[in-house]
């Protein structure tokens, strides 16, 4: 459970052709990415019930191959829900949380890290420092304080996420802003007088576009993991709403007797995260094989 | 190598500054000890509130409260629970062994796992069993490590009852929390040791030792794999912030009587001197293995010893 996911690992001099395994690879990333891109748009539509209808002659009905006659593929919960109606809904709190806190944070951290390598000075010392700060501080412990402050809900969880993760985009940003600022084509457009904001925007954000990207990817996956765990603790979203690490915390009290209420949920999140990887490796591999 | 290890030390003690900074004020933001511990116990009047106030020292300013706790923290003094008015430390001391026992565990079965099985990969690159071993990864990096840990409690605990569900009633209550933990580590730690290895052993003096007849037993374990350790050993320094979070969630799937459990516990009763001590205690852990993890990069590789 880390707040960012491990992009920067060894040094790749030893690259080959692909395997024969990464256009399979791809594609499977893909079609989970999105099955559960479906699940969260359409849920209403494919879901078969009700996410609060509770029948409490079915409590804990088993998956309907194991219980004939039931009218419950994945079985229920405690209090008779139709765990696949949840599962489908849940898909809408993990790709929200997971789509949103990546989508800001990516964005924030790209302009303090393009700024900050771009002009240099105190700006960039002030940005590196409170980068540093931001990153040795162990998320769990952040996360436990802000929420504890804040309240638990959706908007929290991503908030707590963006406050902690800006600082990733912004040290790669910077690094790849520092890598082409000397470049004799940056240097040509400034001494032609193309205003900064242009020369950031047309020559050094292209530069930086692709690291970025790869670390979003990966970034999504974790961000989904983190807030089903934080979820999970009680210090998620409404344990009212449907959601995967909400299942699971619900279903933790009937771990001797139904399979099936830990089972599913738990399945979701692990095919959707690992939908989000196989995407991230695969734009790894093509963008930025130095990340690798 | 002495003004390193000062400046380093000065910049770790600013960091420590700041988090308990941010963890002292943030903590008085979430609700007052006094009225959370007369909950369920009928509504406490405004006399007994001021004075607990004043038994607490949270009625003096938020900057005298933490200069307070900070110097008398210098002292190895954490102060007093509001809860259970026991030192600080010695709920600290009881409860550390256990987050320690799981962590090193855990650690010692990602190793164990993770470097045969990346060495194995790297040696037999693109072939079946290294595609098999990197699936194996990725489904690892997938799992949310309490699903992992309930799963491995449904097939262990529950089927085959081959070991206890959760809580701690002797060694053996370690093996589940130990192998959630490893697995989800080693899974990141295959696909690292791998890609080390794999880089190594692409250098030109792995092919001298190959072309002077040396046995590719003694190639891979002696020039290989300790040149493939440096990146592996920064990363698991890197990933120990990441590793207590895994800790802290696992202790509460496996109601396991550690520091998470202690410090969630605490912020629920607001009782802020072990909130603080907790943060105090496990910030230092991580400091402190940064510190090691940098300082043993000279002994691993003497080309990057510090001046």
């Amino acid at each position: 459970m880390d707040s960012a996911p491990a992009v920067a690992t060894a040094p790749a001099s030893v690259r080959r052709a692909a395997p024969v395994g990464l256009r399979l690879t791809l594609l499977v990333g893909l079609t989970l990415v999105g099955l559960s891109l479906m699940a969260a748009a359409a849920a209403p539509v494919l879901a078969p019930y009700d996410p609060q209808a509770a029948d409490l002659h079915a409590r804990l009905t088993p998956p309907a191959w194991l219980a004939p006659g039931s009218r419950y593929l994945l079985g229920t919960d405690a209090i008779g829900r139709d765990i696949l109606t949840r599962i489908i809904y849940g898909a809408r709190i993990s790709l929200t949380v997971g789509l949103v806190s990546v989508a800001l944070s990516s964005f924030a951290g790209t302009a303090l890290g393009l700024t900050a390598g771009y002009y240099g000075g105190w700006w960039d010392e002030a940005m590196m420092r409170f980068a540093d700060l931001q990153l040795s501080f162990p998320f769990i412990l952040f996360a436990l304080i802000m929420i504890a402050v804040l309240g638990p809900g959706l908007s929290r969880i991503i908030l707590v996420l963006v406050v902690t993760q800006w600082a990733a985009y912004a040290r790669l940003v910077r690094s790849e802003t520092l890598s082409v600022k000397e470049t004799e084509y940056i240097q040509a457009a400034r001494a032609l007088g193309i205003r900064d904001g242009r020369v950031i925007w047309r020559h050094v954000l292209p530069n930086a576009l692709g690291a970025v990207m790869v670390l979003a990817t990966l970034s999504i996956a974790n961000n989904i993991l983190l807030e089903a765990a934080l979820t999970f603790l009680g210090l998620g979203v409404d344990p009212a709403v449907p959601s995967w690490g909400g299942m699971l915390a619900d279903s933790r009290n009937y771990i001797q007797t139904a399979w099936w209420d830990s089972t599913f949920p738990g399945l979701a999140i692990m095919l959707t995260v690992m939908g989000f990887n196989l995407v991230g490796d695969w734009l790894r591999d093509k963008l930025s094989p130095d990340l690798r | 190598m002495i003004r390193y290890i000062a400046a380093r030390t000065g910049g770790a003690l600013a960091v420590l500054a700041a988090i308990t900074l941010f963890v002292a004020f943030g903590i008085r933001l979430t609700g007052d000890p006094a009225v959370a511990l007369f909950q369920g116990a009928g509504a406490p009047s405004t006399q007994d509130i001021q004075r607990m106030h004043q038994a607490f020292g949270t009625d003096r300013p938020f900057l005298v409260q933490y200069l307070r706790f900070a110097t008398a923290a210098l002292r190895g003094d954490l102060g007093t629970s509001f809860r259970s008015g026991e030192a600080v430390s010695s709920l600290i001391a009881e409860r550390a062994g256990a987050t320690l026992a799981l962590a090193v565990g855990g650690m010692i079965v990602a190793l164990a796992v993770a470097f045969p099985m990346g060495t194995y990969a790297a040696m037999h690159r693109d072939a079946l069993s290294d595609f098999l071993i990197r699936v194996g990864s990725l489904l690892g990096l997938s799992f949310p490590n309490f699903w992992l840990g309930i799963m491995l409690i449904l097939i262990l605990a529950v089927r085959f009852r081959l070991v206890p569900p959760s809580g701690y009633i002797g060694p053996v209550s370690l093996v589940l929390p130990c192998l959630t933990l490893g697995v989800i580590l080693a899974s990141t730690l295959v696909r690292l040791v791998r890609a080390s290895l794999l880089d190594t052993l692409g250098q030109p003096y792995i092919r001298t030792a190959r072309a002077k007849g040396m046995p590719e037993r003694i190639v891979i374990t002696r020039h290989g794999l300790r040149n493939a350790l440096l990146p592996v050993v920064t990363f698991i320094g890197l990933q120990f912030g990441g590793l207590l979070g895994g800790v802290v969630i696992l202790e509460n799937v496996f109601a396991w009587p550690g520091l998470g459990q202690l410090a969630l516990e605490a912020v629920s009763y607001r009782d802020y001197p072990v909130v603080q001590g907790v943060v105090v205690v496990l910030a230092l852990g991580v400091i402190a293995v940064n510190l090691v993890v940098d300082l043993s990069y000279g002994l691993l590789n003497p080309r990057i010893r510090v001046g």
